[in-house]
């Protein structure tokens, strides 16, 4: 298997409604400073591989309307759509093409252009079934569920019991949230910039459904990323310090709180996110990482909602089971600690849905090459890992990064 | 049994409004058709004229940098005659009381077409590399349908 490495990064601005540009437009404002940055022209690109939820925009194929746009005319293209994972399997995606020796250089493209699209047909491809059994017993779903883009639905059960668990508490995650909106308003990638917000700004806002509050979630977000992925060589040539994808993988689990009408969920335990402890495990493994507490510098996990702040902290096995909310008390996950966690102020400052997972990785390979700007943290990078979440809670996607290749 | 509730399927109704933003390049071409011009993107590199209109020429990858004036006259390159509509009920069909042409219209200087009706012509009359010209609504209101249809020369 070959090496790896990330060249090149782009973003577009990220805010709540782009209406003065049309989907290709919007991911051409990632492209260009892509190429730019990198000094590639479409001439160097063997493949594109792009992502989105097109049941959100009501768009299907965006990648054959917009890829010759992108700098893909006559090339491979391949949409890869996993739900939240989208942006992360794209990656991944872009990687098994490197690592395999079928393609040198790949151009990879996440986007979602939330404004455009209609929030019941967007539940219609992430949601619907466990909305559907929420009006089967007569509960409306919908108001809230138009509010907050989705899926807080099935994430209320799990903070409920991790907090149970653990004796993490609502206070926690209102100092969590002003912690993440205030890195927020240092990365110019972000979306939501509350700039001093504090907990009690954070306490103040109204309970959605117990235990999270408007200030634990996330908002819906137009913007796109781009990343060049390649050989060692090549990458070499491009820049002096390019990002290696070090380990990746991904794993499924059972369905939690999702089933069409009965809403019945065979997993008892939804805050246990078996699925990404195993996928860290292995992504560790295959980087040459054993202790990952240790040798991990920084995390971006997927984090729509306050609690996942906590819960994919330990699982990313970055510190012992129930253990995340006393180290964040000690403040080692801020931007100047000893294990940043979420730099970028995370997805619940930026959500474009099918960029969001992608957009992980990007900080983790921004951070790395020393790129980060306001939002670098304090610490020298040589290890961090990304990650993405998706379907009914049932699905994680882990990538270890770094600054070598293997 | 009249009286039980269908228990085999589950019936949920999906109403979908999308509002898609129509982008910077068609904008302008569409606020051009209130001024009754169709106007085109240039690619600085190969020349070619894009309509409608678009940001990044797809062959050269470079931003479209001039807008010209195309049409009003174009070539149709190729054509359909609709005869039937959809009933409203699954696979039936009834035929509609007037057949409708529409045509892929390239306008003159520009090098892309567009599909648009072909009216005030007779069917069996409509041809590839026929010459066709623009008709527009008698009032502008800067929407696509400011420019009704293409009809014969
Ligand atoms: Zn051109």
């Amino acid at each position: 298997m070959r090496n790896v490495a990330i060249a090149g990064v782009g973003f577009s601005k990220h805010v709540s409604k782009r209406r003065d540009v049309n989907i290709a437009e919007l991911v051409y404002e990632a492209v260009r400073p892509v190429f730019e940055d990198t000094g590639l022209s479409p001439g160097d690109i063997d493949a594109c591989v792009t992502g989105n939820m097109p049941g959100f925009e009501g768009i299907n194929s965006p990648e054959l309307w917009g890829s010759g746009q992108w700098g893909g005319l006559g090339k491979p293209a391949l949409r890869i759509t996993t739900g939240g994972t989208t942006g992360s399997s794209v990656a991944h995606g872009a990687f098994y093409m490197v690592a395999s020796g079928l393609y040198d250089t790949v151009l990879t493209l996440a986007f979602e252009k939330q404004s455009d699209g209609d929030t019941t047909m967007g539940l219609n491809s992430v949601a619907l079934a466990d909305a559907a059994s929420q009006f089967a017993y007569g509960v409306e779903m919908l108001p809230f569920l138009g509010a907050l883009g989705g899926a807080i639905g099935l994430f209320v059960y799990q903070a409920a019991s991790y907090m149970h668990k653990t004796g993490c508490t609502i206070d926690h995650f209102d100092r969590a949230a002003a912690m993440l909106r205030n890195n927020a308003v240092r990365n110019p990638y972000s979306h939501l910039k509350q700039e001093g917000v504090t907990a009690e700004d954070i306490a103040a806002t109204r309970m959605i459904s117990y235990p999270l509050r408007y200030g634990h979630t996330c908002p819906a977000t137009d913007g796109a990323c781009a990343m060049i992925f390649t050989t060692e060589d090549r990458a070499k040539a491009i820049t002096d310090r390019p990002a290696w994808i070090k380990g990746v993988a991904a794993c499924s689990e059972e369905p939690a709180a999702l089933g069409l009408f009965g809403g019945g969920s065979v997993n008892l335990v939804l805050d246990d996110q078996r699925s990404c402890t195993f996928a860290a495990n292995k992504a560790y493994k295959m980087a040459g990482i054993s202790d990952p507490a240790a040798e991990i510098d920084m995390a971006e996990p997927y984090v729509p909602f306050a609690h996942l702040f906590f819960i994919y902290f330990e699982r990313l096995l970055l510190c012992g089971q129930g253990e995340a909310p006393r180290l964040f008390d000690g403040g080692v996950m801020g931007i100047g600690g000893d294990l940043p966690n979420c730099p970028s102020g995370a997805v619940m400052s930026t959500n474009a849905i099918g960029a969001s997972a992608m957009e992980r990785i990007a900080e983790c390979a921004l951070q790395i090459m020393g790129k980060a700007g306001e939002h670098q943290v304090e610490k020298e990078v040589h290890h961090a890992v990304a990650h993405g979440l998706g379907g009914a809670a049932n699905f994680n996607v882990v990538t270890v990064l770094g600054d070598r290749p293997n | 049994m009249t009286d039980l509730e269908n228990v085999r399927e589950l019936g949920i109704d999906i109403d979908a409004t999308y509002s898609w933003s129509v982008g910077a390049s068609m904008e302008r071409f569409v606020r051009g058709l209130a001024d009754r011009r169709l106007l085109g993107a240039r690619c600085p590199k190969c020349s070619r004229v894009l309509v409608p209109p678009r940001k990044v020429c797809e062959r050269c990858f470079v931003e479209t940098d001039e807008w010209v004036e195309v049409g009003p006259g174009g070539t149709v390159v190729s054509f359909t005659v609709g005869e039937v509509e959809l009933d409203g009920k699954a696979g039936g069909f009834k035929d509609l009381d007037v057949p409708v042409v529409t045509g892929l219209i390239k306008p003159d200087g520009a090098d892309t077409a567009f599909v648009h009706v072909i009216g005030e012509a007779d069917p069996r009359e409509v041809a590839c590399s026929m010459r066709v010209e623009a008709v527009w609504a008698d009032e502008a209101g800067g929407a696509l349908s400011d420019l009704r249809y293409f009809k014969p020369l």
